[in-house]
């Protein structure tokens, strides 16, 4: 049978001994154990609860060539549209999926911050990393992680020592440099931010060319005592491109994670983020802002699990739908028996622009203790006729009123970017946005 | 024995429904299969119609598989184990007049407090009683015949009204919908049938009260409510059961058509027998209740009391197909000991500025399990559709839980759909200043309670309300702590 699934187990077999880790034997198991994972498993489907919404099959049909090298040929100045800025940030390329030394930039990293390719790595130390691969928490019905975890080819390895602060950002970009042979890139990526550290990790995907292209990404942060993480996704990946991506993370006591993501390209994104606040006082935020045109597919799924007291959550997601675009949104919070004092507050807004766009939000409580504040929204309409009404007699014509009102309802994420730099780098991307032409 | 005394007042002191009549019934032999269906569609005289549609059903149900999605658990439900039908043995099968009734029978709704004969007239209400398997008796059914309305059981809906039932049964929930309804198809036994013709309006509140007496029984009623052109209906429900230490069934059908400009308020007091504080016996009450705005500006509303069964497992829907078509659902559940709800509403907008309320408030306490599940779904043709829904849950003690799972799904830009939900517990501060006014802890919290709910309670008819209200602090005994 030549199901995608049994095709994905030949190209495990013939890439297998090229992957890294292929000669550390614990790194080996892990590998084949995601394939195995996968063969039972297989992709999921939309008879699942969670992937209700996801067209899967759209996504997993699909054959995709495995790169087991990096591109070469690269010149740093191809990279410069996709940059924060040139200068005053940490910078780590990877290409197809593996890492390029030449386009990074990693100068006068401070003392005790370790960033380092993934590939390297677990050629170097292995042992370091096995704890960090083995404990992932993904379900059952995670057949895209399970082939991550059989295929990853690179990413990047964070490791903030106790008390330091990374006062830069650190971006890690994830270039595909596409062409007629579609290619799948599988990053994985491993931020461990030690008792009192800080750091701004920003994330981001995009594709050269037209082509289509698949990325398969996973990400892990583990947020020590009083740590302090900030983390932006930013998908920005061509309208050919299928992107499926998990971020996992745990923190423990008094720690804070701020997550934000920005979700702009793509023809089919599934963006997936895991939360453990496992540590009284643990406290995150998670933000989203996603705009969808033409026949976009967009879904994010967030989960937050509240297994100690006194930890604080709270999550804001915005939509922009135009087009035929499809959005979904689908976040859930849980507070297990017996953990007090939790607060969390959810939040889903959406704004349809078009007739044909389509919003499924599902915003989810499961409580089972008493002693806890919760509360959660959802909203979808689209832009007030007399707040247009309002600019036009004022003065403005309609489309200027009218980008002005999608800016004002993007305006509250846009704000909570920090730092200025990365913020202005973002505002740039929503503002050549495509909304704009479509009414 | 002294001890054993006390238990049972006890018990009996927290579900008063929980008595056994003692009167004669014809129960078939547990177990189903096409004889037995041909056996229930024989005894109550059906034309060949009828036995058709349900042996149908019966077919499409063996190919179908119960359903496991939700959040409710249960032991696996042996269908051969229960016994389909079961009808008190009156001294004439067909009786409508009161005289003929067992006796026993209305003895038993006089304990239940439904005013069956004389104190109904001065209430107003029109009731069919539905004992069992069996509609007892329908009161003021002249009256109301005089203005065409028919209200009557709906085996003889089936026999007296074929039309009319031939051309709506199944339009709303058809038979194979989903598990349960397909078994209440093929084996529904009776229910209550009610037809308001167009611009009459009803002038009394009319009623269904569902009793489950014999054991090992299950209940499958069957009611289809139809109100034709301009025409307005407020319809009344009201279940109990005797305490057993066994599970029963109740799977019902509900179907509600609402024709142009025509209103039917729908409301339900749920009552059944919970189950014991361990969890032990107590009526899974899994049924299908869905209302269809067939026409232009009509309206169906579905008010709901939930206190009892083991068990809550249901939707009340509502189909917004006419032009500027409203539903509303009110929902109050209550789930304490070892009860568990998985309630919620579907809202689903085809007409054009279809609109649509929901307001669910969900209370657990002791290791009740509460679920507020809901769709809100507006498809594309559906332009100017509105939406709010509001779900609050109120936890009591930490053993308990809430959990919130609205979908909301929305196909074009003209619609707008807020959703909101809080999730929280009485707070110190509150019981505090209610028992420094000198109540006592517990009717502190009943007084919370009362508040939490005020906004459904108040859309049922003044009778319910204050049934309701009694319900919930009974239901409640206990479980402050």
């Amino acid at each position: 049978m030549n199901t995608p699934v049994t095709l994905y187990r030949d190209l495990f077999t013939e890439l297998e001994k090229s992957l890294p880790g292929y000669d550390s034997l614990p790194l080996r198991g892990l590998r084949q154990e995601g394939m195995q994972h996968f063969m039972d498993k297989g992709f999921p489907s939309q008879r699942l609860e969670n992937w209700k919404y996801t067209p899967v099959k759209a996504i997993s049909q699909k054959i995709y060539h495995i790169n087991n090298h990096a591109c070469q040929g690269l010149d740093p100045s191809d990279l410069l549209p996709y940059l924060i800025a040139p200068l005053g940030v940490y910078r780590l390329v990877f290409v197809n999926g593996w890492f390029s030394q030449t386009l990074s930039d990693l100068h006068d990293l401070p003392d005790g911050v370790r960033v380092e390719s993934m590939a390297k790595l677990v050629k170097d130390a292995p042992d370091m990393l096995e704890p960090y691969l083995k404990n992932k928490k993904s379900g059952s019905d995670q057949g895209f992680t399970h082939l991550n975890d059989a295929l990853w080819s690179d990413g990047a390895y964070i490791h903030l020592s106790p008390g330091t602060r990374l006062e830069r950002p650190l971006h890690l970009f994830f270039l595909t440099a596409t062409s007629k042979k579609s290619m799948m890139t599988l990053p994985r990526n491993i931020v461990v931010a030690g008792a009192d550290s800080h750091a701004w990790i920003v994330e981001s995907f995009a594709s050269l060319g037209h082509f289509p292209h698949m990325t398969n990404a996973h990400s892990t942060i583990i947020l020590h005592d009083h740590a302090h993480v900030h983390h932006l996704l930013h998908l920005g990946e061509n309208h050919s491109a299928q992107h499926v991506g998990t971020v996992e993370s745990t923190q423990k006591g008094d720690s804070r994670l701020d997550s934000q993501l920005f979700s702009f390209g793509g023809e089919r994104t599934r963006q997936e983020i895991h939360v453990q606040l496992a540590g009284e006082q643990a406290e995150c935020s998670l933000d989203g802002l996603f705009i969808g045109n033409g026949r976009q597919h967009m879904d994010f799924h967030t989960s937050i699990h509240h297994t100690h007291a006194n930890t604080r959550s709270q999550q804001l997601y915005k939509g922009i739908l135009a087009g035929h675009a499809h959005g979904v949104f689908n976040g859930i919070i849980t507070v297990p028996p017996h953990v007090h004092h939790t607060q969390s507050n959810q939040l889903s807004t959406n704004l349809l622009l078009s007739d044909t766009a389509e919003i499924d939000t599902k915003p989810q409580l499961e409580i089972n203790s008493d002693a806890v504040q919760c509360s959660h929204g959802a909203t979808v309409g689209s832009l007030d006729p007399e707040a247009l009404f309002y600019l036009q007699s004022r003065g403005l014509d309609a489309s200027t009123a009218r980008n002005l009102l999608i800016q004002g309802f993007a305006e509250e994420l846009l704000q909570r970017i920090t730092p200025k730099l990365v913020q202005n780098w973002i505002e740039k991307h929503f503002n050549k946005g495509e909304y704009h032409h479509e009414s | 024995m002294l001890d054993s005394n006390a238990v049972n007042s006890a018990i009996s002191q927290s579900y008063k429904h929980g008595f056994v009549t003692a009167i004669p019934s014809d129960t078939i032999p547990t177990g189903l299969n096409e004889g037995v269906i041909r056996l229930i569609s024989a005894k109550k005289r059906e034309p060949e119609f009828m036995l058709s549609w349900r042996l149908a059903a019966y077919r499409h149900w063996q190919g179908m598989t119960e359903p496991r999605w939700s959040s409710v658990r249960y032991p696996t439900i042996d269908y051969q184990n229960i016994s389909y039908y079961s009808s008190p043995l009156t001294n004439n099968p067909d009786s409508i007049d009161l005289k003929d009734v067992d006796p026993k029978l209305l003895a038993t709704y006089e304990k239940l407090g439904i005013p069956l004969s004389e104190r109904l007239s001065l209430a107003g209400v029109a009731v069919d009683a539905v004992f069992d398997s069996v509609s007892v008796a329908t009161t003021h059914k002249k009256k109301l015949a005089k203005l065409g309305i028919v209200f009557c059981s709906m085996s003889e809906a089936v026999r007296e009204h074929s039309a009319l039932v031939q051309r709506f049964l199944g339009s709303v929930v058809p038979p194979g919908d989903n598990f349960f309804a397909a078994l209440n198809a093929s084996v529904f036994s009776d229910g209550s049938f009610c037809y308001i013709p167009p611009g009459v309006r009803c002038p009394m509140e009319l009623s269904t009260y569902f009793r489950i007496n014999a054991a090992g029984t299950g209940q499958f009623e069957r009611t289809l409510i139809i109100a034709d052109k301009n025409s307005y209906v407020s319809y009344l429900e009201g279940c109990t059961a005797p305490q057993r230490d066994r599970h029963q069934l109740h799977a019902a059908v509900v179907e509600l058509i609402a024709m142009e400009g025509a209103e039917i308020k729908y409301s339900t007091v749920q009552n059944w027998y919970p189950g014991d504080a361990e969890g032990n016996g107590g009526i899974y009450n899994f049924v299908t209740k869905r209302g269809e705005c067939r026409g232009d500006r009509s309206r169906i509303s579905w008010t709901q009391v939930e206190t009892g069964s083991a068990i809550t497992w249901k939707y009340p829907s509502v189909i917004l197909r006419g032009e500027g078509s409203v539903g509303r659902f009110h929902s109050v559940a209550l789930t304490n000991n070892h009860q568990q709800a998985d309630t919620g509403t579907k809202m689903i907008h085809i007409g054009h500025n279809t609109r649509s309320t929901i307001l669910s408030k969900g209370i657990s306490a002791g290791f009740g399990h509460n679920a507020y599940r809901g769709l809100v779904k507006v498809l594309a043709a559906a332009r100017g559709a509105r939406n709010h829904s509001q779900c609050d849950s109120l936890l009591l003690g930490n053993t308990c839980s809430a959990h919130t799972y609205p979908y909301i799904e929305v196909k074009n830009k003209s619609s707008k759909v807020e959703h909101e939900a809080t999730t929280s517990r009485i707070s110190e501060e509150q019981l505090f200043y209610c028992q420094q006014r000198g109540l006592s802890r517990e009717q502190a919290v009943s007084l919370i309670v009362n508040g939490f709910c005020q906004e459904v309670l108040r859309e049922l008819p003044m009778e319910f309300s204050v049934e309701a209200r009694k319900l919930l602090e009974v239901n409640l005994e206990g479980s402050v702590g």
